[in-house]
């Protein structure tokens, strides 16, 4: 945590860009991003000017200076015949804590259907008839802001959790677990491989008091060691991942799920969605529902005999 | 209404391998982007791909909201590939560092027809060739 990197801007014209951006690829090791400046006259618009920014970054350390030298060194030398911006680049250093941060001043309450997703910090009202989730997403996946999100948390309430027993795979920030619970789930467990995405997710749960009915656990199907949460079948297993794990875990997905009860697979884009359902065909599983939006798909599978 | 667009940032990363390590943290957080979301729609994205770098260009709209198109590999990391050196040449007249034949040449050039600015596939020859040229990468049975 809390690595420093220090940022080489210069700006160029945009015949120049290559060039520069070969030049600041090898001193960087491949760290160039190349943004493209706009006319500031132009308040209301996108106006590019013809001129691009370049930034390469750093990586703090023994070697800096020395890596610095030889990246303004070269950016010197191609500025013989060039822009004036390559024989001063500017130079700012930019925070691991700062940019991982930034969007979260962005990240404002959202209606997912029933569920009303609400930053940890933000201190708005909610209206009474939404099922409020509090969270702080950390590093992990699950804000709600993202598509795949919003069509299996949109999935899990047709379903109808009410009651029901949740399994909830690649649970992320535990965005979905919590929602199930706050639903009235009757117990949800949230299972992750990564050990910091199950730490954010229990700093969630507890967040929303909901340490009664959510088990958390490291994990994944098919995998020792978490046969102490699955001991019960489910009504409904929600697996918001991506289409190749879907289709690793194919086999595994229909022994947790109680017969007539919902397989609901999200995070699926759609030139993989036939690798997905292909892996599903062979199974005792039948597809209920695809949604298709914004090139991401959603499956809702019923289990069958 | 087409959404105010904010920024737009363009990066060279590694199919189905990008990180939020820079340049992805730094370049999309200053404009609200959450960068663990977009790595990982990026990686989804250019799985099939893997092992080649991809460059992808990013608009940012004004609600954060952001989506992204992606590019053929850059041309000189064809070359390098199809001539199996690590590097280019620092000085590309004298040093030559490697050689591909003209079939190499026309299959780099067809997979770039589509972001070069040519209108048939012997213009894209060429454009590629100039490139091999300024790495030191020479070209076997072609003239220009």
């Amino acid at each position: 945590m809390g690595e420093r990197w220090l940022a080489i801007d210069v700006v160029v014209e945009e015949d120049e860009v290559d060039d520069v951006q070969a030049v600041m690829a090898r001193w960087a090791g491949g760290a160039v991003a190349v943004e493209q400046m706009i006319d500031a006259a132009a308040l209301d618009d996108f106006v590019p000017d013809g001129r691009c920014r370049l930034t390469a970054y750093l990586r703090d350390g023994a070697e800096l200076p020395v890596t610095k030298y030889q990246l303004f060194n070269a950016l010197w030398m191609l500025g013989g015949g060039g822009s004036a911006g390559l024989r001063k680049p500017g130079e700012r250093w930019t925070e691991e804590s700062e940019w991982m941060e930034q969007w979260k001043r962005f990240y404002r309450p959202l209606a997912i259907g029933r569920v009303g997703i609400v930053p940890a910090w933000d201190e708005s009202e909610i209206p009474g008839a939404y099922v409020v989730v509090s969270l702080d997403p950390g590093q992990a996946f699950g804000t709600g802001l993202h598509v795949s999100t919003r069509q299996a948390l949109l999935a899990l309430q047709q379903c109808g959790v009410e009651g029901r027993r949740v399994l909830d795979l690649g649970t992320g920030s535990g965005i979905l677990a919590i929602a199930a619970a706050g639903l009235g789930a009757a117990a949800v467990v949230g299972l992750d491989t990564d050990a910091r995405a199950v730490d954010a997710a229990r700093e969630n749960v507890t967040a929303n008091d909901q340490e009664a009915r959510i088990e958390l656990g490291v994990g994944t199907l098919g995998e020792p060691g978490v046969e102490q949460y699955l001991s019960q079948p489910f009504d409904i297993v929600v697996a918001n991942i991506v289409a190749a794990v879907h289709c690793e875990l194919a086999l595994h997905y229909p022994v947790p799920i109680a017969l007539g009860g919902h397989l609901i697979l999200g995070g699926i884009v759609d030139e993989r969605a036939d690798l997905v359902t292909a892996a599903m065909a062979e199974l005792p599983l039948a597809l209920a529902e695809r949604i298709d939006e914004e090139r991401w798909v959603n499956l809702v599978y019923t289990r069958t005999p | 209404m087409a959404k105010k667009v904010l920024a737009v940032v363009k990066m060279q990363l590694d199919a189905g391998a990008a990180t939020v390590a820079p340049p992805v943290g730094p370049s999309l957080g200053q404009h609200g982007v959450n960068s663990v979301q977009f790595v990982k729609e990026y990686n989804e994205r250019t799985q099939s791909q893997a092992g080649s770098i991809i460059p992808c260009e990013v608009t940012v709209y004004a609600d954060r909201s952001y989506s992204f198109i992606t590019k053929t590999p850059p041309t000189s990391d064809l070359l390098r590939k199809a001539a199996g050196v690590e590097a280019g040449s620092g000085s590309p007249r004298e040093e030559k560092v490697g050689e591909i034949v003209e079939g190499q040449l026309a299959e780099i050039a067809k997979i770039k027809m589509p972001d070069l600015n040519a209108n048939d596939i012997e213009a894209a020859k060429k454009i590629v060739a100039g490139t091999a040229r300024s790495m030191g990468i020479t070209i076997a049975d072609w003239e220009d």
